[in-house]
């Protein structure tokens, strides 16, 4: 093949590129795109939705969302979702890297501990709430358990103590699905590291933070930006856990995303889409603030073998 | 300094029923080289894991020094291990790499660097100290796995086919460098690989193995000149020894083109009439056609300072029998070809008709049943 | 000399049935222990959570309560075994429900595959200028939580009378899906080998040509992972349903399961509402069981890039 014709092939192959782009980046802008911008728009706006007019009014909405206690206890339970929930999940990921590795049937066991991941998060939550039950006739699988050792029960669904009961459930339910994209990186290191650490007489410990951690560097920083992510956008398993599952539950058991949902689409009072938009606007930027930190802080050059 | 003992050692591999390693006995003496080689899958680096403790042994024991260690972890049987493909850590310098194990092991600060600094000079890497592994040639990485075995100062060292990843040169090199990095420090070696060459040039012995059982254990010239079997005399020696059957009659071999008195002593310890008769590429002369087995030339191969001629020989079979299984074939790409030295430069060319005349006393006997050598 | 003396007739002796482990990897130091029995429990908990949902939803509300680990006896005595799905069914709707899901997930993970595709091919290899921007900016579409341009795409929809409809519901399915799929088989279109491309190239196969019978064949793997992904993703899917669908005969598996969750609270409808769990759950166990190895590898492949 001459290089002439190399060429033309190249240019026929270009010509292809936007065909086969143009459909999904179509779909893409106008469906997320656009509407993230507008979001952001309509968030400098003062807007009770349906009938209504958008009416520019600055900082208005944030003032007010800011100045919201609803407001405040979603943000804040949000934050613990995401740090301290993270941090569970991950610390729990990693004690699994260090014992599972070297476990028989780990693929097995694996397999049981992702299984959360694939249940509806309304199903968890339903789930969960019959197992966190309080009831003197109808105790859930927690009380029952407590009784049977002969202690008293505990109301774990009341507002104070359901955001960790969510801590606690969001731990359960994600930790295997990162258990199991970790150790798909753990078990890409070569078996001969591990076995190099044995003859160096390497602790546990010492394996994890001498090989594991640094030759999964990238795949917990991956790990981390799909947490974040998750963690952001939690809504029904709390809508679920803590509320009766007809209306939103009482404020202080908020996260961002059942703020939104409860103040344009939910039960109670006058629908606000410029305070909810710049409640979508803070959660967009929730995000982007810890990817980036997460990147800054997971930042390392790349390990070649 | 420390002798390495194993007893009967045997490693079974799970769903497998011939063990990997077969009750191999073996004795390294305290300082010595030995290498472990054989074809690939013959159990030499099992054998080398089992004495590192990365494989448990399932029977027999294991020995360094005067301890027994068959069920001690790796980590406490002072040893110290280079990995086929090093098993340097990608994220860690060469200095770290170096030091990794006595830092795994918190030796002071102080020896740790001197240590490193010591291996980097002797190894020529005390330039490439800050380096990714990444960063570094074949040659040098395998000197970094070398200066973190070093540094350890272990009563054993076990190196595992370490050059195997090297170019020919290379390890030609290196080959020199580790056998005289061995001798300074005068530890118990095992060094394993499936090449002979190494093996014969390296080893202060050399145990054959095949298919997980120990062949023959012996200095490199007694394994040259006595092989034990057909499999040891087939696989040591480069080009391969020519193995010509034979049938014995009245205390004589008799095949095509040549006779071979028995001694007294091969005769009686035969088993049948068959026997094989060994006879290295270096055991011939060349004459003209009609004396010793007619053979055509088939391919020339001048190396200069020898020349290896690759005949066919008889108008129908071959006279040449197929090498023992394990052993690798000739790349002449010739059906059993008999395989001669002559000088270099000689004069003989492609098709030419000769007559092969073996040195008799040059021949190694072999009971074709059996395969084991008939001692003279 | 050791010749042939070691040599015993091996195939008098019995092979172990499990070869020794290598010496010290039996060692329980208290990192191993700690994270053995984390794991026992962990994954213990998981199958007990999962015979506790099958188990229950064959139970009388008091059989749930007042002994949450015996079998179900009650409705089998009274010969109606399957009672509570029949209720969840036919009462609950969620027979309807089933139906519209499995239409609607099948529909959306369909086209978002057959949208993604081409343009995850034309992004990974056509080698076009500014491929890895636009890759990007896919990228960044994961990072968008559906509620911050949930208000922009109500009030646009419900403009063009996409409200309350399956057909706006599975615009938005394959609309969101896009960016993660896009990203999945950019990664997994990059790591085929380009060999079979230039071969097809020489032999004069047109570009499209080339994707359509080279490249699609190989990367089926990829593209049924994608599907499967997608499909549990969505039949999970709670919060669009809920803002986008209101009317009953619409209602998702996810929406009806919310819906009913408060009803049931109010009757005591337990049994029901667990048959109602286990129908959202238990197909994605079926499928799970079946084709784990697929979607963890297909996760991980995501991750790992």
């Amino acid at each position: 093949m001459t290089s002439a014709s190399l060429g033309a092939h190249q240019r026929r192959r270009r010509r292809i590129f936007w065909p086969f782009v143009g459909p999904a980046l179509l779909l893409y802008v106008l469906f997320l795109a656009l509407p993230t911008v507008s979001a952001v728009v309509l968030s400098f706006t003062s807007w009770i939705g349906a009938g209504g007019t958008p009416v520019f009014n600055g900082l208005g909405s944030y003032r007010e969302l800011f100045g919201e206690e609803a407001f405040y206890d979603a943000f804040v339970n949000t934050l613990l979702f995401l740090v301290v929930g993270g941090v569970g999940t991950f610390v729990l990921a990693f004690l699994f890297t260090m014992v599972l590795r070297e476990m028989r049937g780990n693929k097995l066991i694996r397999a049981i501990l992702f299984f959360p991941n694939i249940v509806a998060p309304v199903a968890l939550g339903i789930f969960l709430g019959f197992v966190f039950k309080f009831n003197p006739t109808k105790q859930g699988l927690a009380n029952f358990l407590i009784g049977t050792l002969g202690l008293p029960p505990l109301k774990f669904l009341q507002p104070e103590h359901v955001t960790w009961v969510v801590v606690g459930a969001l731990i359960w339910a994600s930790a295997g699905f990162y258990i199991t994209i970790l150790m798909a990186a753990v078990d890409r290191i070569p078996a001969y590291l591990y076995e190099d650490a044995d003859i160096a007489g390497a602790s546990p410990w010492q394996k994890f933070r001498y090989v594991t951690l640094p030759l999964t560097w990238d795949v917990i920083g991956i790990a981390g930006v799909l947490w974040t992510i998750h963690a952001i956008k939690i809504f029904e398993l709390v809508f679920v856990l803590a509320g009766p599952g007809t209306y939103s539950p009482p404020i202080n058991a908020w996260s961002l995303g059942l703020y939104v949902f409860d103040r344009s689409f939910g039960a109670g009072g006058t629908p606000q889409f410029g305070v909810v938009c710049a409640c979508g606007v803070v959660m967009i930027a929730l995000v982007s603030l810890f990817v980036l930190a997460l990147r800054r802080l997971m930042r390392r050059e790349a390990i070649e073998y | 300094m420390a002798p390495v003992t194993l007893r009967g050692a045997t490693r079974y591999y799970a769903g497998q029923e011939r063990p990997a390693v077969d009750a191999l006995d073996l004795e390294v003496a305290d300082g010595e080289f030995l290498v472990l080689v054989g074809p690939s899958g013959c159990g030499k680096s099992t054998t080398l894991r089992m004495v590192a403790g990365l494989e448990g042994v399932d029977e027999g024991t294991i020995g360094i020094g005067d301890r027994d260690v068959t069920n001690l972890a790796p980590k406490n049987r002072d040893i110290a291990m280079v990995f086929q493909n090093y098993a340097l850590y990608p994220h860690l310098t060469v200095r770290q790499n170096i030091g990794f194990h006595l830092k795994i092991r918190r030796e002071p600060k102080a020896l740790i660097a001197e240590r490193i600094a010591e291996a980097a000079q002797l190894l020529g890497l005390t330039e490439q100290l800050d380096r990714k592994p990444a960063q570094l040639s074949g040659g040098q990485r395998q000197r970094v796995a070398m200066g973190r075995a070093i540094v350890r100062r272990p009563q054993v060292f076990l190196l595992d086919e370490p050059l195997s990843n090297l170019d020919a040169k290379l390890r030609v090199q290196t080959r020199t460098q580790i056998a005289a990095l061995q001798r300074e420090f005068a530890v118990t070696t095992i060094y394993v690989t499936h090449d002979q060459v190494e093996a014969m040039t390296m080893g202060d012995r050399v145990a054959v193995m095949n298919d997980g059982l120990l062949q023959q254990c012996a200095t490199p010239p007694e394994i040259f000149a006595r092989p034990v079997n057909l499999f040891v005399a087939s696989f040591i020696g480069s080009p391969a020894i020519n193995l010509l059957p034979a049938t014995v009659a009245d205390g004589t071999a008799r095949a095509p083109g040549f006779e071979l008195r028995l001694t007294r002593t091969q005769a009686a310890s035969l088993t049948g009439a068959d026997v094989v008769v060994g006879l290295r590429p270096e055991a011939w002369t060349v004459a003209e056609p009609g004396a010793g087995i007619d053979a055509t030339i088939e391919v020339v191969e001048e190396l200069g300072s020898d020349q290896y001629i690759y005949c066919s020989t008889g108008d129908g079979e071959p006279v040449v029998a197929d090498a023992p299984p394990g052993v690798p074939a000739a790349d002449t790409g010739l059906p059993r070809p008999l395989t001669v030295r002559t000088q270099g430069m000689a004069p003989y060319t492609r098709g030419q008709r000769v007559g092969l005349r073996p040195h008799e006393p040059a021949a190694h006997l072999f009971d074709a049943a059996t395969g084991l050598r008939l001692e003279d | 000399m050791a010749a042939e003396t070691t040599a015993r007739d091996a195939t008098r002796r019995r092979p172990p049935r499990r070869p020794k482990p290598p010496p010290g990897s039996r060692r329980y130091g208290p990192v191993r222990i700690v994270g053995m029995l984390v794991i026992w429990l962990f994954t213990a908990f998981n199958l007990l959570l999962l015979y506790w949902l099958v188990a229950a939803s064959f139970k009388t509300p008091i059989e749930i309560f007042r002994d949450p680990f015996g079998l179900p006896v009650h409705w089998f005595a009274l010969g109606d075994p399957l009672r509570n799905y029949q209720y969840a069914w036919n009462e609950a709707g969620f027979g309807h429900a089933f139906l519209v899901t499995v239409v609607l997930v099948a529909a959306a993970s369909v086209s978002v595959v057959a949208v993604g595709a081409p343009a995850a091919y034309a992004l990974s290899r056509l080698g076009v200028r500014g491929h890895g921007p636009l890759t990007n900016f896919f990228a960044i579409g994961m990072g968008v939580p559906f509620q911050t341009v949930i208000i922009p795409l109500f009030v646009a929809f419900s403009k063009i009378n996409l409200t309350d409809s399956l057909i706006g519901l599975y615009l938005l399915y394959v609309a969101l899906s896009l960016p993660f799929t896009v990203f999945l088989l950019t990664g997994f279109f990059r790591s085929l080998p380009a060999e079979l491309e230039e071969q097809a190239a020489i032999d004069g196969a047109s570009p499209t040509r080339t994707f359509a019978t080279v490249m699609l064949p190989l990367a089926q793997g990829g593209l049924v992972t994608a599907l499967i992904i997608n499909a549990i993703g969505l039949w999970n899917e709670t919060l669009l349903a809920i803002v986008f669908l209101n009317e009953n005969d619409k209602f998702t598996l996810a929406r009806a399961l919310f819906t009913f969750y408060g009803a049931a609270q109010y009757q005591s409808e337990y049994g029901g509402l667990i048959a109602g769990v286990a129908i959202v759950v238990l197909p994605m166990l079926v499928m799970y069981v079946l084709l784990a190895r697929r979607i963890i590898g297909g996760l991980t492949l995501g991750a790992g890039k």
